[in-house]
C-alpha cells in the first residue's frame, strides 16, 4: 500500500470516527435526559374525583426508586428508595427534585448514602391531583 | 450509516468516558455498567444486537448481558504483528489520561523482569491513582489461550510491563475491553473536542469492531439465526467456512444442492458435506428461510493490518480540500465534516440552515446523506488511486 493510499485509509477511518461520535453523543445526551428523570404514574381511578395515591409499593416506570407516601397532618411525607445496586450507585449523595407533570409541585431533596430521601409535599386536592404523574430528577 | 455496526456503541462508551463540563473525569465502573447495558439494551438492540434473532427467547435486556459478556468482556488475543492487544492499547491511553504528572508519559513495554520476581516489582510511589492500577491488573487472571500469539512473543522479549514513573506494573497478557477501562486509573482527564477525543474514540472504534466481529459474522450469516446461540459451538474459520458455503449454494436446500456447493467451498470443521448437512448447524440453517442480511464484513480492515490512525485536523482538512477541488464535496460539505470533526452532533448541525438547505435539495435524511457522502469519496478513491497506481 503507498502512502498516498495509506492517508486515504487513515482519511476514511477520521470520517467513520467522527459520523459515529457526532451520532453517539446525541444518543449519550438522549440517555442523559432519560437518565435524569423517574417518572411515577397513577392510573386515574374511574370511580373517584381524587386520585387514592398508594401508600406503598409504588415505583418509577424503570424500577430503579420506590416511593411510600404517608399523610401526616396537612403533609404527604413522601419516602424515595432506589432499588438494587445500579440505582443505588445513582442516587446516593444526590441532590434531586420532585417535579409534577403540571408544575404544582416542585420540592428539592436530597439522598442520602443509602439511596434514601424524603420530600414533604403540602397535602392539599391540588399537589394530591398533581402527584398522578411526577418525576424525581436528579441534579 | 457509518461503516461497521459497532462504531455508533464504541462512540458511545467514548463519550461516556469524558466531560464536556469538567476538566476531569470520575471513571465509575458501576455506573457506566448500568449505561452501557441500557444503550445496549435499548439504544442499539436493532441495529447492533440482531433483535429480529432472540426476540422471542430473550429480552432486550438479556441479550445486552450477553452481548457485553461475548464482545466487551471477552478477553482480545495479541495479532501476529504487534506485541499488544488492542485491549491494552486502551489500558494505556487510559494510563495516559491519569491526572498524575507521571501518566502522560505511561509506556507499555516487553522486558524480562530481571532479578526481582513480578510479585516483588511493586508500584515505588504510594499514590490512589497508582494503587488502583495495580490492583486491578493484579486481579484479572493471568491465563493465556494456547494458540495466542503472546505465547511465542513473550517468551522471545518477555512479559509486558505498564510503566508509569518508577513504577512497573505486570500487564496480563489476554484482557478485556473493559478490563481495560476498569484497569485505568479513576480519575482521568477529559478530552478536549477534536482531535483529541477523536483518537481515543478511534481507539475504542477498532478495539470493538475486532471484539464484535465473531458476532458480525454469525449475523452476517443471515437465515435469521441467534448469533447468542452459536458463538461458543462455531470457530471463526468456521463461520467464515459458512458463509461462503452459503453463498455458493443455489436454489432450495437440498442435499443436491449441499453436495454441488460444498464442492466449490467445504467448510472446516466437517468432513462432507453429509456431516454438515446432519450436524446443528445444518439443520438449524436448513429451518430458517433464505435472506442473506448483508453486512459489512468484508469493508473491515484485517486485525492483521496496523490499525488506521484518526488524521490530525490539518491532515484531515488538507484532505477535504483535495476532495472539495476534485469537485467530490461541495464546500457546505467541507465545512459540515469540518464540524463534525471538531465535535459538533448531528442535531446541532441540523439546527444550521445551510446543511438543512442540503440535505432538503437532496431529499435525504441525515443518516443516509452520510452514507453517500462516504460512498461518493470512497469511489473516487478507487478511481483516483487506481488510475494513479
Amino acid at each position: 500500500m503507498d502512502r498516498s493510499s495509506s492517508s486515504w485509509r487513515s482519511f476514511n477511518f477520521t470520517l467513520d470516527v467522527i459520523i459515529a461520535s457526532a451520532i453517539a453523543k446525541d444518543d449519550v445526551r438522549e440517555f442523559e435526559r432519560i437518565q435524569a428523570g423517574f417518572e411515577f404514574k397513577l392510573l386515574a381511578a374511574a370511580d373517584s374525583e381524587q386520585p387514592r395515591l398508594p401508600s406503598r409499593d409504588w415505583s418509577d416506570r424503570r424500577q430503579m426508586l420506590s416511593a411510600e407516601i404517608e399523610e401526616v397532618d396537612a403533609e404527604l411525607r413522601v419516602t424515595f428508595q432506589s432499588m438494587g445496586y445500579a440505582a443505588l450507585r445513582q442516587f446516593a449523595g444526590r441532590a434531586a427534585r420532585m417535579l409534577s407533570n403540571d408544575g404544582a409541585i416542585d420540592v428539592a431533596f436530597r439522598f442520602d448514602s443509602q439511596g434514601r430521601s424524603v420530600a414533604i409535599v403540602a397535602n392539599s386536592p391540588l399537589t394530591r391531583q398533581a402527584m398522578i404523574n411526577f418525576r424525581v430528577l436528579l441534579e | 450509516m457509518t461503516s461497521f455496526p459497532s462504531d455508533r456503541f464504541a462512540a458511545y462508551l467514548a463519550h461516556s468516558l469524558t466531560s464536556d463540563e469538567r476538566s476531569t473525569f470520575f471513571v465509575d465502573a458501576g455506573l457506566l455498567y448500568v449505561s452501557v447495558l441500557d444503550a445496549l439494551a435499548r439504544r442499539y438492540r436493532l441495529s447492533l444486537l440482531s433483535h429480529a434473532s432472540f426476540a422471542a427467547r430473550m429480552t432486550g435486556e438479556e441479550a445486552a448481558q450477553r452481548y457485553f459478556d461475548v464482545t466487551l468482556a471477552r478477553p482480545l488475543w495479541l495479532s501476529n504483528r504487534v506485541e499488544v492487544s488492542l485491549s491494552h492499547r486502551i489500558l494505556l491511553v487510559m494510563c495516559r489520561r491519569g491526572v498524575l504528572a507521571l501518566s502522560k508519559h505511561a509506556e507499555l513495554i516487553r522486558e524480562e523482569a530481571a532479578a526481582a520476581s513480578a510479585a516483588a516489582v511493586r508500584p515505588l510511589m504510594a499514590v490512589p491513582d497508582l494503587d488502583h492500577v495495580s490492583l486491578a491488573l493484579a486481579r484479572l487472571p493471568q491465563r493465556m489461550s494456547s494458540g495466542n500469539p503472546a505465547n511465542a512473543i513473550r517468551q522471545r522479549k518477555g512479559p509486558l510491563w505498564l510503566v508509569m514513573g518508577p513504577s512497573r506494573i505486570e500487564v496480563p497478557e489476554e484482557m478485556s475491553i473493559w478490563s481495560a477501562i476498569c484497569a485505568g486509573p479513576q480519575q482521568i482527564r477529559s478530552l478536549a473536542p477534536g482531535e483529541e477525543f477523536n483518537r481515543f474514540c478511534g481507539i475504542l472504534i477498532d478495539a470493538l469492531r475486532t471484539a464484535h466481529r465473531p458476532f458480525q459474522e454469525l449475523v452476517g450469516l443471515g437465515r435469521g439465526l441467534c448469533p447468542f446461540d452459536w458463538l461458543e459451538a462455531l470457530s471463526i474459520n468456521q463461520v467464515r467456512g459458512l458463509r461462503q458455503f452459503l453463498r455458493k449454494l443455489s436454489g432450495a436446500d437440498t442435499i443436491e444442492a449441499w453436495s454441488v456447493a460444498w464442492d466449490r467451498a467445504p467448510v472446516p470443521g466437517f468432513k462432507t458435506f453429509r456431516d454438515l448437512w446432519n450436524s446443528e448447524i445444518g439443520r438449524a440453517l436448513r429451518s430458517r428461510e433464505v435472506g442473506f442480511r448483508d453486512v459489512p464484513i468484508d469493508s473491515v480492515e484485517d486485525v492483521d493490518l496496523p490499525a488506521p490512525d484518526v488524521l490530525s485536523k490539518m491532515e484531515f482538512e488538507q484532505r477535504l480540500r483535495a476532495l472539495r477541488r476534485a469537485g467530490v464535496i461541495e464546500e457546505v460539505e467541507c465545512i459540515m465534516l469540518n464540524r463534525l470533526y471538531c465535535g459538533e452532533t448531528l442535531s446541532d448541525l441540523a439546527a444550521n440552515s445551510d446543511v438543512a438547505a442540503l440535505l432538503t435539495r437532496r431529499g435525504l435524511n441525515f443518516p443516509v446523506f452520510l452514507s453517500d457522502l462516504q460512498e461518493r469519496v470512497e469511489n473516487w478513491q478507487r478511481m483516483e488511486l487506481g488510475s494513479n497506481g
